[in-house]
């Protein structure tokens, strides 16, 4: 579980300085590149580390949640253009996210997940509620992802070396 | 009214702790490989192999030997009428949980 959490929220921070030195569309770019590429490389993550400690589950509800990720986000950001609201193509994928994390957080019986995916929803819903701005959207939702996912992606590694 | 019990649907060769226990992680798993199997259900070797040949000979898994990066490892996998098996399992025992509560 760490793996996701470790790249998302590394990725979630990153695209801060994107959307507010390069502007929306270079995020928009940013997460069109990093989202399905960090989604391939956790399910690549999940089948090798299956493969080391010996249980190999089925890869169809990650690719499923993929899926969500990927086509929500694709569809909110092609909403928000068609309707010329930016703000919706900004706050969409994050609950694109929010959904496939319910998902995978099923899965792995997560309960951090579910958190995870919690905290983004409800910032991101309520930002999209009361912000008019869509960069402060984009940046809020960063933060509000990125640094609860490092600090529980960071603490489940820091568990797995004590045991 | 003792034939419809739900005792009678616990079959004898799931009810097993270890067996049950192989057989509920194998459900949630496409394959589970010996060592993963040993060290979750906390047996020794001996007495999983012991249990693998009962499932195995009751069609419920199976037991795929093989060399990997020159060391052996053996991969366990539940057959669909092992699947099943553990499914009317879990109901047989669902029902007796409903019926004694």
């Amino acid at each position: 579980m760490w793996f996701p959490l470790l790249l998302f929220g590394a990725l979630s921070l990153l695209s801060i300085p994107v959307v507010v030195w390069l502007g929306l569309g270079w995020y928009n770019l940013f997460w069109g590149v990093a989202g399905p590429t960090g989604g391939l490389l956790t399910a690549l993550f999940y089948a090798l580390a299956g493969r080391r400690i010996g249980l190999e589950v089925p890869a169809v509800p990650y690719l499923v949640a993929l899926v969500v990720i990927v086509a929500g986000a694709a569809v909110a950001g092609a909403v928000g253009g068609i309707i010329d609201e930016p703000r919706l193509s900004v706050a969409g994928p994050p609950l694109a996210v929010a959904a496939g994390l319910l998902l995978i957080a099923r899965q792995t019986r997560s309960v951090a997940l579910v958190w995870l995916a919690g905290i983004v929803g409800a910032v991101d819903i309520g930002l999209l509620a009361a912000c008019s701005a869509p960069t402060l959207i984009a940046v809020t939702v960063g933060f509000a992802y990125g640094v609860p996912a490092l600090v529980v992606g960071l603490g489940v590694v820091w568990r797995k070396r004590r045991r | 009214m003792t034939s419809h019990h739900p005792v009678n649907g616990l079959d004898d060769v799931v009810h097993q702790r270890v067996r049950l226990g192989i057989l509920a992680v194998l459900a949630e798993s496409t394959r589970a490989d010996f060592t993963f199997l040993r060290d979750t259900l906390d047996v020794t070797d001996g007495n999983l192999a012991r249990h693998l040949q009962t499932l195995e000979g009751a069609g419920f898994v199976e037991i795929e030997k093989r060399f990997e990066r020159r060391r052996p490892r053996t991969w366990v996998r539940a057959t669909a009428a092992g699947r099943d098996a553990f499914a009317k399992e879990i109901a047989a025992l669902e029902a007796l949980i409903r019926r004694v509560q």
